[in-house]
């Protein structure tokens, strides 16, 4: 297929069912995370309790409105969730849940989730796309957003941004602890050995070579085997299994549900209508009064810019020399879904500049669980809560400290080291995107 | 091209497979079952043992007159203490069910005894019963209580002596039967709050065979690193001078009035160790967390992981037997060597809270986690 094909079939129009549809899994699988989060009271525990918060580079600027603001964002976020589903003043709706949603991803690190950046990708797409233009709310109370047929681009987007996450997901797998040493997963699969029947079998080494080459298969392939008519419906059954299992196997929340709904809307167009049909059996798609407007040149190139910069997101972190698992520059926002078993012991030592006074301090004085944990082995988290601790002491009226870290860490099974050069004053230190050369180099 | 990529892939995967069949000692033991072995090997006989320590001090201490202590006496409940307080710090590792839900350990060690308030109220004509002892907070009783009671502020069994043949002698013997009646009681309680036959704590242990914080693995571990963190900052770090810009601190030592510190912080490494191996020290040899790190085939730079850590436990001890006077004067006396000590608890610190946690792959923390 040539670049002139495509470029053509992908402005045929289709039936608006696969945006509406989709639009509808979203909102419900958005409002079951929201649910969920708030139910397991981790709002409290991660955006009011916390003294300090890890903030993204260049985002400092964002943070958490106190309490009980930052509840009335969650319940703005669920009404939006609700009123996505509904399409109901769907383009607000979409553009409020958003700007909201990556509002709270962008206040601590900490809880970074790829699958949260994923939700932040999908909805910023979603900002783009007439997805209200059939089975919604808004088709009736406004005429004109009524749009039974869309071009197919649209759903292509979609499908490419969730393809993408398999895909580079599939990338980051092509290392050498992945491929070669069957880690992390020898390390976590013996760890679940306590699970009924298939405990039996997970500490066996040739079990998690298999599953690591398997998985780098399924998710190189998954999203050319999902597009494709003749091997769509085993890929999707795969994908099921696949993600059931490390629903069993791995405490990853949402996120497998998450890749289990998206992926459907990799099936056709009539699959989609026929489903919706259920829901709206009386309504009869009237394709002739389709208005579709014949423009799209500004969405299409916003959307091109958007593409090629995900494109080039995952590779970052070989601007950078070393291992990533170890440096973790670039790591985030790159799809590095479940590649390391990483731990850390860190300690400060806290000089103050005034005496020469020498004191250690642990971060989980500072700190919850999660943070502590997060930072312990995060570079520039290290080098966050290194900048904290000096002005916490110069507002305690003990003036300006020199801050070094003591840290010792572990990457999938390998011996424990030194990840920061303990020499080195982190208060002199600024976070950015140059190459730290603070982190001291992994050797082999 | 793809048949190609196939037929690589099995090769490969072959040829990795072969290559660490020889680390792979098939599954041998679950972690159910370490977990079952460590609770039935190591932690209900290291519990059982506080017990009966605890019961023979109190049969010790009721069989003194009531008004009169002679040396013997006083140099046998002496030694019954340090027996006592070091099988409790084996037992310290396993602060969780019963010793957390019910707050056991502030009535059974609590470190910062209330001395002048004890004097007090062996200074009142008023008989210290249980029911005296249970009305008073944790400064007044407990493990660190009884050791003031028994040697003073770190004074000869002489000068102690005086105290217990002078005036206040028979309150002073009633407060001391007290508090070794309470302690008793105290243990049994927690004996019975883990035994089958009593509150079956051990039930709930052995059953919580998963790998999330709440699994006993991931208390387990957890204890383990803050034990270890204890050892360093608290027992060892503190009283030679890591709060004090260097300036040794000696009153900041874990039983200052016995200065038995050494003795009790080698304890608390043995109940570490315990917990590791699986095995008693001159006891039962059992399954323990070193078996879940062979399992996976977990190698250190020079071998087995669990070798090393092993190893790592000896150059501790080493490092303790070496400090030939109590840490209150080491810490001035022989500072290189409490410095050498406290740097090799720091390697065992290192190699259990990072390479045994990163080989056991137990989740520390409540929330969702998708590989960072």
């Amino acid at each position: 297929m040539t670049i002139q094909n495509i470029l053509q079939k992908g402005q045929k129009l289709v039936s608006s069912s696969s945006l509406a549809f989709f639009r509808i899994i979203f909102g419900l699988l958005m409002l079951a995370s929201l649910l969920r989060f708030l139910s397991r009271g981790w709002l409290e525990k991660f955006y009011i309790q916390p003294e300090f918060y890890f903030s993204f580079y260049g985002f400092e600027w964002i943070k958490p409105l106190p309490d009980p603001y930052i509840y009335w964002v969650f319940y703005a976020l669920i009404i939006a969730a609700v009123t996505i589903t509904l399409g109901l003043f769907y383009r607000f709706s979409i553009i409020v849940f958003f700007l909201l949603f990556t509002y709270v991803e962008l206040l601590d690190k900490s809880v970074y989730l790829n699958h949260y950046y994923q939700v932040s990708l999908l909805a910023w797409l979603m900002c783009w796309l007439p997805m209200n233009g059939t089975c919604s709310v808004d088709q009736y109370l406004f005429k004109k957003t009524r749009r039974p047929l869309t071009p197919l681009w649209m759903v292509w987007v979609l499908r490419l941004q969730v393809g993408s996450v398999y895909f580079f997901g599939g990338l980051a797998k092509l290392r050498y602890d992945w491929l070669f040493e069957a880690q992390p997963l020898k390390i976590w699969l013996a760890a679940n050995s306590h699970i009924p029947v298939l405990g039996d079998f997970l500490g066996y080494t040739w079990l998690a070579f298999v599953l690591s080459w398997f998985a780098l298969f399924f998710d190189l392939t998954a999203a050319f085997l999902l597009s494709n008519k003749s091997t769509r419906m085993y890929a999707y059954v795969l994908i099921v299994l696949f993600h059931v299992l490390t629903h069993i196997l791995f405490q990853i929340g949402m996120f497998p549900w998450m890749m289990i709904v998206t992926a459907l809307v990799f099936f056709p167009t009539h699959w989609h209508q026929k489903i919706l049909a259920i829901f709206e059996r009386n309504r009869t798609i009237h394709l002739s009064s389709s208005s579709v407007p014949s423009n799209h040149s500004l969405t299409i190139g916003v959307l091109a810019l958007f593409f090629l910069f995900q494109l080039m997101m995952p590779f970052r972190s070989y601007a950078y020399p070393g291992n990533v698992l170890w440096h973790e520059q670039g790591f985030r926002f790159s799809w590095n879904i479940m590649l390391m078993e990483k731990n850390a012991s860190l300690e400060y030592e806290v000089i103050f500049k005034n005496n020469g006074k020498k004191i250690y301090v642990r971060p989980e004085k500072h700190l919850n669980t999660i943070q502590a944990k997060q930072c312990s082995f995060q570079p520039d988290m290290i080098l966050q809560f290194a900048h904290y601790l000096n002005q916490y002491y110069k507002d305690q009226g003990l003036g300006n400290t020199e801050v070094y870290a003591i840290c010792y860490a572990s990457v999938n099974g390998h011996a424990s080291r030194l990840l920061i050069d303990p020499e080195v004053d982190l208060v002199t230190q600024k976070d950015g995107f140059a190459d730290k050369k603070w982190i001291l180099r992994y050797r082999d | 091209m793809y048949k190609k990529l196939i037929a690589m892939t099995l090769v490969l995967a072959a040829c990795s497979c072969s290559k660490s069949e020889d680390a792979d000692p098939e599954v041998e033991s679950t972690r159910a079952e370490v977990i079952a072995s460590v609770g039935t090997q190591v932690i209900l006989p290291t519990i059982q043992v506080f017990a009966s320590e605890s019961q023979k001090l109190n049969t010790l201490a009721e069989s003194v007159a009531t008004d009169r202590l002679e040396q013997a006496n006083l140099e046998e409940l002496q030694q019954n203490w340090l027996q006592l307080a070091t099988a409790w710090k084996k037992v310290s590792l396993y602060s969780m069910g019963p010793i957390d839900d019910d707050f056991l350990e502030s009535g059974i060690y609590y470190t910062s005894v209330n001395t002048s308030g004890i004097e007090s109220y062996i200074a009142k004509s008023t008989p210290v019963d249980a029911a005296l002892i249970g009305s008073l907070g944790a400064a007044y009783k407990g493990i660190p209580a009884i050791e003031y009671l028994l040697f003073g502020n770190n004074e000869s069994v002489e000068v102690q002596l005086e105290k217990y043949q002078g005036a206040t002698a028979s309150q002073r013997i009633q407060y001391l039967k007290a508090l070794c009646a309470d302690l008793k009681i105290k243990a049994a309680d927690l004996e019975s709050k883990w035994n089958s036959s009593g509150g079956n704590y051990i039930k709930t242990f052995t059953d919580a065979s998963g790998r999330d914080i709440n699994s006993s693995l991931g208390k387990l571990s957890n204890k383990m690193i803050n034990m270890i963190y204890t050892i360093k900052d608290e027992r060892i770090g503190a009283p030679n001078g890591t709060r004090n810009n260097g300036t040794p601190q000696p009153a900041l030592v874990d039983a200052p009035y016995s200065d038995e510190s050494l003795a009790l912080l080698k304890a608390e490494i043995e109940g570490i160790q315990g917990a590791f191996t699986g095995d008693l020290a001159g006891g039962t040899s059992g399954l323990g967390l070193d078996d879940l790190l062979n399992q996976v085939g977990a190698q250190s730079e020079t071998g087995l992981l669990s070798t090393k850590i092993n190893s790592q436990f000896d150059a501790v001890y080493t490092k303790i037997d070496m400090i030939q006077v109590p840490l209150s004067r080491a810490v001035t006396e022989q500072s290189q060597l409490v410095t050498d000590l406290y740097t090799e608890v720091k390697k065992l610190q290192v190699l259990l809270e990072v390479d045994m946690i990163n080989n056991l792959g137990v989740l520390l923390t409540f929330s969702d986690n998708d590989g960072d």
